[in-house]
């Protein structure tokens, strides 16, 4: 008898911890208590700075970009260090919340639909960041207030004339990162084949588009490579026209059709981009199966020796650079020139896309308390200054040495005292070649490039284009199946096909969105060109 | 007469308390899966509201714009969704037709192996496609079916059968064949389990009469085999049918690329582009019930149709 109540106890037990285990499943966090009213300290800066009475908890987004052998995200070197040297001085909790880097709105979404948003929000694309704004995911900002608990910061921002980024319809709702050198995206580099290019007679990476054809058209004819130029799908908005626009563009068109968020199909500049890609297809230089080539694939095709060119931000370890040399150890590369699309009557001369004058743009959660905003201001004042800026950049924690997305909170890159230090702090170490001194040089050429003003950015609104929300992945897929249709067309065909695939894909909601970005850009309410200032 | 009495005990009426203080232990174990399917099914279900706000997560219900209609109004006025509509029924209705008779086909030929070990590797292989996920099985279709570079085009121009590749992903009527085919191979075998199931409770007997009777083995099949498995084909059929208006994302992305658009936009496609990746929830909301509503409709349809020609049924 006593065994069977026995049994029959554990039996109820169990099914009341599970039930209870279900329920529990569905709470959600309790906010924490109000806050503490008058936010600034007598003294400002983090002299003016005491420990919190109750602990606090400061939620820090962290981008998590599915990189293997890492340690976790929200636990490691960075986060440690962040919680000893700064989190107990101050009575606060640490906490890191992973960010997917390729589903940055779907994540932020699905935090909000919990209420559970990390105490600020931060990210690259201004359009994405006025979408929170409008959608209630932050609160306003008083500046006046972060000027007090993070002057370093704020200052930094005035003297990067910043502060035209922070409002949204007349509301401050933004702080920004550094972004050093923004204007000349020296970070990233394109490697070709220079030993294919020796091997057809050529001494020189080619600078004109002239050169380059010549170029192509001589591997595939020795036999090198059967189509050198590769090609990977269309995954991105971005349109790399800078190099086909008017110079200077209208501010017009600019407003309208420059933009990461939405492809600028039925625009001239893309047009000349796409007929170009129709143009190598059809010689050959492209790869057939490049629609159905994604980008892990085609860096395997450059790292087999299949393909003439690739490209990717640097850092001391480039993992692609480290397998092509354990591939083809007698191989050599070159950085490519910035010159190399230059074609009379079509790019008189380089134009690059300069990134964004700043880094991060960071709102505080609607959700969050007076005292988690003044935690999260003190931590973006604390990862500002020199020697904390310095640890964490070179600190080798856990296999996330130099790892940005800890420290992009407050600058986008490591800054030096000259552009030679920093460079060479970001040259791929450990290689048969050594690149610092053609990164250098490739510097100067952007920077030539930027000093003449052919290096602009895309405008920033400061109100939400809404029909962007509504159309941009429909537009973005039809962008997809246009632009390959139109590469691989007969060249016959391609400006009657242009047009026609122009008229739907301004039927689709193109118009709508160019509709608005112009009323806004004639309203006031986005930047200007530098030549429109 | 004490066996009368314990008989009429038997089967006499009971009451919920009496019922629960026999079998509570019973009654507890039901509730682990009733809290589930209330708490992951139907505690959802106000969130169908959504459907008539401008819905933002951050504002919830009561920040958010009421929108009435309007949102319903959007998706049977834009083009897009009819495009997703119709090819998901045509989609669903293709693979159906291939797709249902073959674990039937199979467990027919499975069960007429008698070979013991034979027939259980043979089973094993043919479950397995069913464990793979369709993120790898497009990933695979595509290294072996590539026009170019895919092995089966380069095996086959080797032997001198093509001239060019065979565009078996990358052109709409290829693709539809090759798409439909590759998910009968991934589910067949699964799809075997239970007919064999159901042919395992046909009575031996039956067989051992139509053999005496000098029945072949075609006939055994057709007059005993078919028949006894028939009343789980018309559940299964009922089934597959509120699956008509269902759409899988994972199987439609691993499969796409721009050459067949046309052919790949379904409604999961739909709801990604227009709702979620758009974060308009609503939208997503709206086609997601439109689809369920019209599932259960055809369930009960088919349902009633089953019932009238003499079978079971499902509800």
């Amino acid at each position: 008898m006593k065994k069977r109540n026995l049994q029959r106890f554990g039996a109820t037990l169990l099914m009341g911890v599970m039930a209870l285990g279900t329920l529990t499943g569905c709470g959600s966090k309790d906010s924490d208590d109000a806050g503490s009213g008058n936010m600034k300290n007598e003294v400002a800066g983090m002299e003016g700075w005491s420990k919190f009475d109750e602990q606090v908890t400061l939620q820090i987004p962290v981008y998590n970009r599915g990189v293997a052998d890492l340690d976790s995200v929200s636990d490691n070197g960075y986060t440690k260090y962040v919680q000893e040297n700064f989190g107990n001085k101050y009575n606060i909790k640490m906490e890191f919340i992973p960010i997917t880097r390729s589903d940055v709105m779907t994540d932020y979404a699905l935090l909000a639909s919990t209420k559970n948003l990390p105490t600020f929000l931060m990210e690259y694309d201004y359009p994405k960041v006025t979408q929170w704004a409008a959608d209630g995911y932050l609160q306003t900002i008083d500046l006046d207030v972060f000027a007090n608990i993070a002057p370093t910061y704020y200052n930094r921002m005035v003297a990067q004339n910043q502060l035209a980024y922070t409002k949204i319809n007349y509301d401050t709702y933004f702080v920004l990162a550094e972004r050093p050198y923004y204007d000349t995206t020296y970070t990233y580099c394109t490697f070709v084949r220079m030993d294919w290019l020796e091997q057809v007679g050529i001494t020189e990476v080619p600078k004109s588009y002239a050169d380059y054809c010549t170029a192509m058209d001589k591997i595939i004819e020795a036999g090198i490579a059967e189509h050198p130029a590769g090609g990977t799908m269309v995954t991105a908005a971005y349109v790399a026209n800078f190099g086909f626009r008017n110079y200077p563009v209208s501010g017009e068109d600019w407003a309208m059709h420059s933009s990461l968020s939405t492809p600028s199909f039925s625009w001239e500049p893309t047009k000349k981009l796409i007929k170009r890609a129709n143009s190598e297809y059809n010689k050959g230089y492209t790869d057939p199966e490049y629609y159905i080539t994604d980008a892990e694939t085609a860096k395997a095709k450059f790292i087999n020796g299949e393909t003439y060119s690739y490209g990717g931000y640097m850092s001391a370890t480039v993992d692609w650079l480290d397998s092509f040399y354990a591939a083809n150890p007698d191989a050599k590369l070159a950085i490519a020139s910035n010159y190399g699309g230059v074609e009379a009557g079509v790019q008189e001369f380089p134009q690059i896309r300069a990134d964004n004058p700043y880094g991060m743009t960071i709102g505080f959660s609607s959700s969050a308390t007076d005292d988690e905003i003044k935690a999260a201001m003190m931590y973006m004042e604390w990862c500002t200054q020199p020697d904390v800026l310095y640890t964490l950049q070179h600190s080798d924690w856990n296999n996330y040495n130099n790892s940005k997305d800890f420290w992009c909170v407050t600058i986008e890159s490591v800054k030096a005292a000259t552009i030679e230090e920093a460079i060479k702090a970001i040259a791929p170490q450990g290689l048969p070649q050594d690149f610092a001194q053609q990164m250098i040089d490739n510097y100067y050429e952007l920077r030539k490039i930027a000093d003449a003003g052919h290096a602009y950015t895309d405008p920033a609104f400061a109100a939400v284009v809404n029909a962007e929300s509504e159309y941009n992945a429909t537009l973005m897929s039809k962008y997809v199946e246009y632009y390959d249709k139109l590469v691989m067309c007969d060249p016959a065909e391609f400006d009657k096909l242009y047009e026609q695939y122009s008229k739907e894909y301004l039927e689709a909601g193109y118009q709508a969105i160019i509709d608005e970005r112009l009323a806004l850009y004639k309203d006031g309410k986005s930047t200007k060109l530098p030549w429109d200032k | 007469m004490a066996k009368k009495k314990k008989n009429i005990e038997l089967y006499a009426p009971t009451t919920w308390k009496k019922a629960f203080q026999r079998d509570w232990q019973l009654y507890l174990l039901i509730l682990i899966p009733l809290i589930l399917v209330i708490v992951f099914n139907y505690a959802a279900y106000p969130g169908m509201r959504m459907i008539f706000y401008d819905y933002k997560p951050a504002k919830g219900y009561d920040g958010s714009e009421f929108v009435g209609l309007e949102t319903i109004k959007k998706v049977f006025k834009d083009n897009d969704f009819f495009l997703a509509l119709k090819n998901s029924i045509k989609y669903n209705l293709l693979d159906l037709a291939l797709g249902f008779p073959m674990p039937i086909i199979l467990a027919l030929i499975l069960n007429e192996l008698r070979f013991p070990r034979f027939k259980k590797v043979t089973q094993t292989i043919l479950y397995l496609p069913h464990f793979l996920s369709w993120v790898i099985i497009g990933s695979l279709a595509y290294q072996l079916f590539r026009p170019s570079t895919g092995i089966v085009n380069i095996v086959l121009k080797n032997f001198g059968l093509i001239k060019d590749g065979i565009p078996f992903l990358t052109e709409p009527g290829h693709w539809m064949v090759t798409y439909l085919l590759i998910a009968v191979w991934q589910g067949m075998g699964w799809g075997t389990i239970i007919y064999l199931a159901a042919i395992t409770s046909i009575s031996g007997e039956l067989y051992e009469a139509a053999m005496i009777d000098g029945a072949n083995r075609w006939q055994r099949i057709w007059h005993i085999t078919l028949p006894g498995i028939k009343s789980t084909a018309v559940t299964m059929l009922i089934m597959n049918l509120g699956r008509i208006m269902g759409s899988n994302f994972e199987r439609l992305e691993s499969f796409g690329n721009s050459g067949v658009k046309s052919e790949q936009y379904q409604l999961a496609i739909y709801i990604y582009e227009k709702g979620l990746a758009g974060n308009n929830f609503s939208r997503a909301t709206m086609v997601g019930v439109f689809q369920s509503l019209v599932g259960l409709l055809l369930v009960i349809v088919a349902d009633k149709v089953a019932k009238k020609l003499g079978e079971d049924g499902l509800l």
